[in-house]
């Protein structure tokens, strides 16, 4: 539970960051920077989930590891309130297209990043079993 | 030293993420999708809640930074409408993997909306 407090403290500041040098206007502008943040957030969890999965790699029995960068620092990277809590007030203010692009981009942006992340990972679609997700990522 | 709170923030948002997950398992004897259901709808509700606050209130940026990005940003999560998604369309069903994402993105809209609508921003 240390190790995911940690990263988790890491992946916030990183989102932070980012979201503080690139400002968009709640319910105003489509909000590109959490997107992207969730969207690289999906590419790494795609990539350690694979690493840690092989089961005979140097990294399987790491499990301490595993939980730092999944549930950690990815879990602290990527978030789902924001961009949620600015789809009504998008629609409040009549941008209806970016509030629909936004759970749209996420869902398919995030699922294709994740399988990337699994490929890059050394996953193998038709050898290998889905890695199991645990702990919170 | 506002940086130092948000971290603090993030490393208790990301144990609470991990303790709500471990209470859902405990309950529904395993993994189950509702558990996630429950993190991200009551983490939207909350966000709402304090940004609806900020708009509404001017609630002071740094309560926002500290609070909704460090506390709440960190306790919800995306991986259950991607991740979980795969795992339930390679299982098998991809029309069941996206009714999954679609129904949990459409909850955590409504949570949110009511978060918003209480501090009379919406």
């Amino acid at each position: 539970m240390v190790v995911v407090a940690i990263g988790g403290s890491m992946g916030t500041l990183l989102r932070y960051q980012i979201l503080l040098n690139w400002p968009v206007t709640l319910g105003e502008e489509f909000p590109l920077p959490v997107v992207i943040t969730n969207l690289i957030a999906s590419l790494f969890l795609g990539i350690f989930l694979a690493v840690f999965h092989q089961p005979h790699g140097r990294w399987s029995t790491q499990s301490n590891a595993r939980a730092f960068l999944t549930a950690g620092v990815v879990g602290g990277l990527a978030t789902l309130s924001l961009p949620m809590v600015d789809i009504p007030l998008l629609i409040k203010n009549g941008y209806l297209v970016w509030a629909i692009l936004i759970p749209t981009a996420l869902l398919i942006g995030g699922t294709l990043t994740v399988i990337v992340g699994l490929l890059i990972g050394g996953w193998r679609p038709h050898h290998d079993q889905l890695p199991a997700e645990e702990e919170g990522q | 030293m506002i940086w130092a709170a948000v971290a603090l923030a993030g490393a208790l948002g990301s144990t609470l993420r991990l303790l709500t997950l471990e209470i859902g398992k405990r309950i529904a004897g395993g993994h189950s999708p509702w558990t996630a259901w429950v993190l991200n709808c009551s983490g939207c509700f909350a966000l709402g809640v304090v940004l609806g606050l900020s708009i509404e209130q001017g609630l002071s940026p740094d309560v926002v930074a500290v609070i909704g990005s460090g506390l709440i940003g960190s306790y919800t999560i995306v991986s259950p409408l991607t991740y979980d998604a795969l795992v339930i369309g390679i299982q098998g069903s991809w029309s069941k993997a996206f009714i999954h994402s679609v129904g949990a993105i459409l909850a955590c809209i409504t949570s949110a909306s009511i978060g918003l609508l209480i501090c009379g921003a919406l």
